[in-house]
């Protein structure tokens, strides 16, 4: 049972990387900081509700930390670091109220608490007027979370049908 | 909750964010008095009207950044951070400040409130 929760942790961990990294690579959608899709955010939704919360935050830690080492953008790192935690501990809590068929509200809220969590720390590391970014941050939340939100809700509800790892836990 | 009313929620939301950034970018202050921000601190207040001849201000604390001042203009002209996003903002033009956050750099105007702020600084400094 333990060498089956190591390998899921690790493959899922895995795929977050090469999405991010991958992700990375691509060049900005708008000349903002802090606007990015996040599609390894679909990792981290999937490990949520189909493993489970202490899962999804092994995946989550080991994939900002690994990440920002990889792409040797250690500020970056710590943006991300904020933002992660914040929207996880929300999530968290909250995941348990939603079906399979709401997954994106889930990820919506996710994402909306990331560029909050990311930008009160740049806040507290540069300047309070960072936070005029907050609005155009959270319409960019709400856009690209209900699109990770619905890649995540899509693989879930194959995945409910299939017997991958985590589909024990099927109906929710 | 229903489905619908999530999305009706979400949209809300997405329209009064959208009307809140428009605000802020298309908000011009008074005065032409911008700040220079470091690692949180203020390192630097410009006078955009007063600014004759063009200048640079090479920020140097995380990173490198280089600041161009010319008259009634402020922009980063390179930085040495991997997305370049501060470049491509460009001059500072409404409410929303440029920003390179892997150097820790905000350039933002500055209001009749920071002025008083400054002048404290200042004397501490």
């Amino acid at each position: 049972m333990r060498a089956k929760k190591i390998t899921t942790a690790a493959l899922l961990t895995a795929v977050a990387l090469i999405i991010f990294i991958v992700e990375a690579q691509l060049p900005p959608l708008l000349p903002v900081p802090g606007i990015k899709l996040g599609l390894s955010n679909v990792v981290t939704l999937f490990a949520l509700f189909a493993v489970g919360p202490s899962m999804a935050f092994l995946v989550l830690i080991a994939r900002i930390v690994l990440g920002g080492l990889l792409t040797g953008q250690v500020v970056s790192m710590t943006y991300s670091l904020a933002g992660g935690l914040l929207s996880f501990v929300v999530c968290a809590c909250i995941y348990r109220f939603f079906p399979r068929n709401q997954v994106f509200v889930v990820s919506v809220i996710s994402a909306v608490l990331h560029n909050v969590g990311q930008i009160a720390v740049a806040a507290l590391m540069t300047s309070a007027g960072i936070f005029a970014y907050l609005p155009l941050l959270t319409v960019s939340g709400i856009i690209t979370g209900l699109f990770t939100g619905l890649c995540a809700q899509f693989v879930l509800t194959r995945q409910g049908r299939s017997g991958a790892p985590g589909a024990k836990r099927p109906g929710k | 909750m229903k489905t619908r009313y999530w999305i009706l929620l979400f949209l809300a939301v997405l329209l009064l964010c959208a009307a809140a950034a428009w605000h802020i970018e298309n908000t011009k202050p008074s005065e032409a008095l911008a700040g220079v921000y470091q690692n949180g601190r203020l390192v630097r207040t410009v006078d955009l009207s007063a600014v004759t001849e063009p200048y640079d201000i090479v920020l140097t604390e995380a990173g490198s950044c280089d600041v161009r001042v010319e008259p009634g203009k402020i922009y980063i002209l390179s930085s040495t951070c991997p997305d370049q996003l501060c470049v491509k903002h460009g001059p500072l033009g409404g409410g929303l400040p440029v920003a390179c956050l892997p150097n820790k750099v905000v350039i933002r105007w500055l209001s009749e409130t920071d002025k008083g702020y400054d002048a404290m600084t200042d004397a501490v400094n």
